[in-house]
């Protein structure tokens, strides 16, 4: 794009076409005043605090809403503009309470800063301050509509870029106030993201965990990454004394990929290290009983039970690279199984078309021009993730394809949704195989046709991810997306990994099904049998060592158990989606698992390199359906991934609940089911959804417990088959 | 009209092919609700926002936005009395005072029994009939104020 110069306070500055006055001047370093303004968020031109002068121009126009135009000459600082803005801010801060000494967002308060740069000295007014005295109080937000400005960012954060619209404006004029649909957030359908908290210039919108907490001046930030699934976002920790106090997510300063942007479990979910179920002191069975005993002692029974033994080590992948790579050098990496299995899968299936086991990183979608997204939800799994691919879609104009088997939310913002049977999306990759190359290559469906055809030509980034990451077809399915991105070229393809350090684990070790683990003593590192391994059972073995934060029900079965750390007092590196992150310790642990691991011999490592044979062809389904089956999705919660909402008492206030979506076709208006697995039975609840394609279904926990596990079985927790016993 | 009916009516409304988008159905299904019940609540606002697949909050906000939908409990008879510029010359305050008097509330409130609300109201477009006055869907031009008590007679008003 050609640029063009307009002027600013005398100063001559760059400017592109469909640039605002504002985005000039803020890359230029001039500072205008704004409140409703947000660089992630769609301007309004509510406030009037950004008023400049544009000479030839009669009035004062906003800065955030005025477009850049050749020639403009933009004045920010002459006496009319600074007796207008002291107008504005007059009128904002009459009917503001200042409850600054007990307000939350003191110190870091936008009103707060732009009154004291630009405010008028005292007001005129001698009317009452309007009292709406109206606070709504959710489970983790609160909203104290006395404070708010009315500026709207909350509202366009939460319907616009977050795609939920929870929040809106009751009533007008002068007793507007904000809420979310009859005052209350769950019914609302609130996610719980906490970015209209994140972007609130004044404390009218409150984390209720950290109301009346402490100072944000005076807590000490540490920028690290968050582990609770494989998004990997950047967020702040705020700590006093030793103490985490909030996280936040800080959109709009945040550098890091995520831009800032959290999820509920790492917003709330920093409170997993004050559970009153974290693991105080090791423990060693003795008899029937589990007695605390000193890490040294557990040390040296560790190090005299492990010697010479080959070793059935369970990883859990939210580990750092330390610590992976000191686990592989004590424990072996070849005897290993962990829940990154399926993904190790989908890289392999990759690899067998590219040669490489790698997987782009998430900025390639930033080159692309087409997004194409092969997975169902993304946004249950990895949050973040799926509210970027909406943003690429509504802040940069991509294009998104999506093919899944289930309804999802990014459906709301995709150029085309094709939703199949988990069966046929294999054959719905090849059918744009042939459609991307061949001109006159028809499918027999339109719809398939028009997505075929916008990826011709285009630069194409290829995203697999969510519970197909879990399907058996996984491998499969990845081949073929990596057979059609080699067909096209220019196409890059990223594996969303479902764990902090998937790519990590899979990188180090060789992973195996547990089933062909043949070592006499087992180690379980951070893991919990029934939500990484559902339906395995531990194999036999003379000793079993288990590494947690947490007291599991692994725990009854271990000989002896060592605590380690969690959450945010993890410190290290990861492999994330966009590269190595890195943790940055905001709170000491008492048990480090590096410290500990580091004491114990280390062994030859004795890793064979792994074959890649490289096979140019796209992958068959091997899923196949009889009469009366039916496809289910186990699908984890939100607030239940990486059970935060088991350890977390914040999320726990939030959390869902556990029911099966199934098709009224399959439902026949019955209220619960029994569902017959190979191995067992569960009856459950049943809501009826529309949305689903017959012959399919949803099976939603908040925690997977040891009931399913006659359903599902390691490691394919996706499109796994059952009945529906007819009563 | 029960719950089911309301569903009923706003499910004919939605197939009855008026507007080009989904969204344009909202306010005339605000509208059956607001005729049909004595007060829009959140069941209604629940089945409305379902029928049409519009976010629960948008159908609240506009539920809220607009002075003629009632989202608190209103009478058998809402009694508009305008108080703008052309009516306020010609009496029309007197005339709210005089309605207020009679049923002993203040404007905006509803009476005990439920018959009456009375609202002091912005223009209705009756300039012509100053002062003007609304009975639900009865309009009432020149009103003065002798004829008050007429009118609330006309409703059932046993004052």
């Amino acid at each position: 794009m050609e640029s063009f110069k307009i002027i600013i306070d005398g100063k001559e500055c760059e400017a592109y076409p469909g640039e605002t006055v504002l985005e000039v001047a803020e890359r230029n370093g001039i500072v205008i005043p704004v409140f409703c303004y947000h660089k992630e968020l769609r301007p309004e031109g509510a406030c009037r605090v950004c008023l400049v002068e544009v000479e030839g121009a009669p009035r004062l126009a906003t800065a955030c809403t005025l477009r850049a135009m050749p020639d403009m000459v933009v004045k920010t600082n002459t006496e009319r503009v600074k007796k207008a803005r002291a107008g504005v801010i007059e009128l904002i801060l009459n009917n503001h309470t200042l409850e600054c000494p007990i307000c939350d967002k003191a110190g870091e308060c936008e009103l707060q800063m732009v009154g004291f740069r630009y405010g008028p000295k005292k007001s005129r007014y001698r009317e009452p301050r309007r009292e709406k005295d109206i606070v709504i109080q959710g489970p983790l937000i609160e909203i104290d509509n006395d404070r708010c400005i009315l500026c709207r960012r909350c509202i366009r954060m939460c319907g616009e870029n977050m795609g939920n619209r929870v929040l809106g404006i009751f009533n007008r004029g002068y007793k507007a106030y904000i809420s979310p649909f009859n005052g209350d957030f769950l019914e609302g359908g609130c996610e719980h993201c906490g970015s209209c908290i994140d972007v609130c210039p004044v404390g009218s919108l409150l984390d209720r965990a950290f109301k009346y907490k402490d100072r944000p001046w005076r807590m000490e930030k540490t920028w690290t990454t968050c582990t609770l699934c494989g998004s990997g976002c950047k967020m702040e920790v705020d700590t006093y004394h030793g103490k985490v106090k909030r996280v936040v997510g800080r959109i709009g300063i945040n550098n890091g990929h995520n831009r800032g942007y959290l999820c509920v479990r790492g917003k709330w979910g920093w409170d997993i290290v004050y559970s009153d179920k974290r693991l105080k002191k090791p423990l060693l069975k003795k008899g029937e009983e589990l007695k605390e005993i000193s890490l040294e002692e557990a040390l040296r029974i560790l190090k005299e039970k492990i010697e010479g033994k080959e070793i059935n080590l369970f990883l859990e992948s939210s580990l750092t690279n330390e610590e992976l790579s000191k686990l592989s050098a004590v424990f072996g990496n070849t005897n290993v199984t962990s829940d990154a299995l399926t993904f190790s899968l989908a890289v392999e299936g990759i690899a067998s078309i590219t040669g490489e086991r790698r997987t782009a990183s998430f900025s390639s979608t930033e080159k692309s021009d087409v997004v194409f997204v092969i997975g169902d939800f993304i946004e249950e799994v990895n949050p973040v993730i799926a509210t970027l691919l909406r943003l690429l879609v509504i802040q940069k104009g991509k294009r998104l394809i999506r093919v899944g088997s289930y309804p999802s939310k990014l459906d709301a913002v995709a150029f085309s949704s094709l939703i199949v049977s988990p069966e046929e999306v294999i054959d719905l990759l090849k059918h744009f195989i042939m459609g991307t190359i061949d001109l006159y290559y028809s499918s027999g469906d339109r719809k398939i046709d028009s997505a075929a055809k916008a990826l011709r030509n285009k630069k194409v980034a290829f995203i697999i991810g969510g519970t197909t990451l879990f399907s058996p077809d996984i491998k499969e399915i990845s081949q073929t997306v990596a057979y059609l991105a080699d067909r096209m070229g220019n196409a890059t393809i990223t594996v969303i990994p479902p764990k902090a350090n998937s790519i990590g684990v899979t990188k180090l070790f060789d992973l195996k099904p547990p089933e062909k683990l043949k070592g006499s003593v087992n180690v379980l590192v951070n893991t919990e049998l029934e939500r990484d391994f559902p339906g395995i059972e531990l194999p036999k073995a003379e000793f079993t060592v288990v590494f947690t934060p947490f007291y599991t029900h692994d725990i009854a079965k271990a000989d002896l158990v060592i605590p380690i750390e969690t959450g945010v007092e993890k410190e290290g590196k990861v492999e994330g989606i966009e590269r190595t992150l890195d943790l940055k310790r905001a709170v000491v642990p008492k048990y480090q698992l590096t410290e500990i691991i580091s004491q114990l011999p280390y062994r030859e490592g004795s890793r064979e390199k792994r074959e890649l044979k490289i096979k140019k062809k796209p992958g068959e389904s091997i899923l196949s359906g009889e009469k009366g089956e039916i496809y289910f999705t186990l699908l984890v919660n939100r607030t239940g991934w990486n059970s935060v909402s088991y350890y977390s008492g914040n999320v726990a206030k939030v959390a869902g609940r556990r029911e099966l979506h199934l098709h009224p076709e399959d439902a026949k208006g019955r209220k619960i089911v029994t569902l017959k697995g190979e191995h067992g039975e569960l009856p459950i609840s049943v809501v009826e959804n529309d949305s689903l394609i017959p012959g399919t279904a949803v099976l939603r926990v908040e925690r997977v417990t040891r009931d399913l596990k006659g359903l599902v079985k390691f490691p394919f927790t996706s499109n796994f088959k059952c009945r529906i016993a007819e009563e | 009209m029960t719950l089911e009916e309301f569903r009923l009516e706003v499910k004919k409304l939605k197939n009855s092919g008026k507007y080009p988008s989904r969204k344009s159905y909202l306010l005339p299904a605000l509208w059956i609700a607001e005729k049909n019940f004595p007060q829009i609540n959140s069941e209604m606002i629940k089945i409305i926002a379902e029928e049409l697949e519009i976010p629960l909050v948008e159908v609240e906000e506009v539920a809220r936005f607009y002075a003629m939908f009632h989202t608190e409990r209103k009478g058998n008879f809402v009694i508009r009395v305008c108080t703008n510029l052309s009516c306020m010359l010609n009496g029309g305050e007197e005339i709210l005072k005089e309605f207020c008097r009679l049923l002993g509330i203040s404007p905006g409130e509803t009476t005990p029994d439920g018959m009456f609300t009375v609202e002091s109201y912005e223009c209705m477009g009756l300039c012509d009939g100053a002062p003007a006055v609304t009975v639900n869907e009865e309009r009432f031009s020149k009103v003065k104020v002798e004829d008050v008590p007429k009118i609330l007679k006309k409703f059932g008003w046993k004052g």
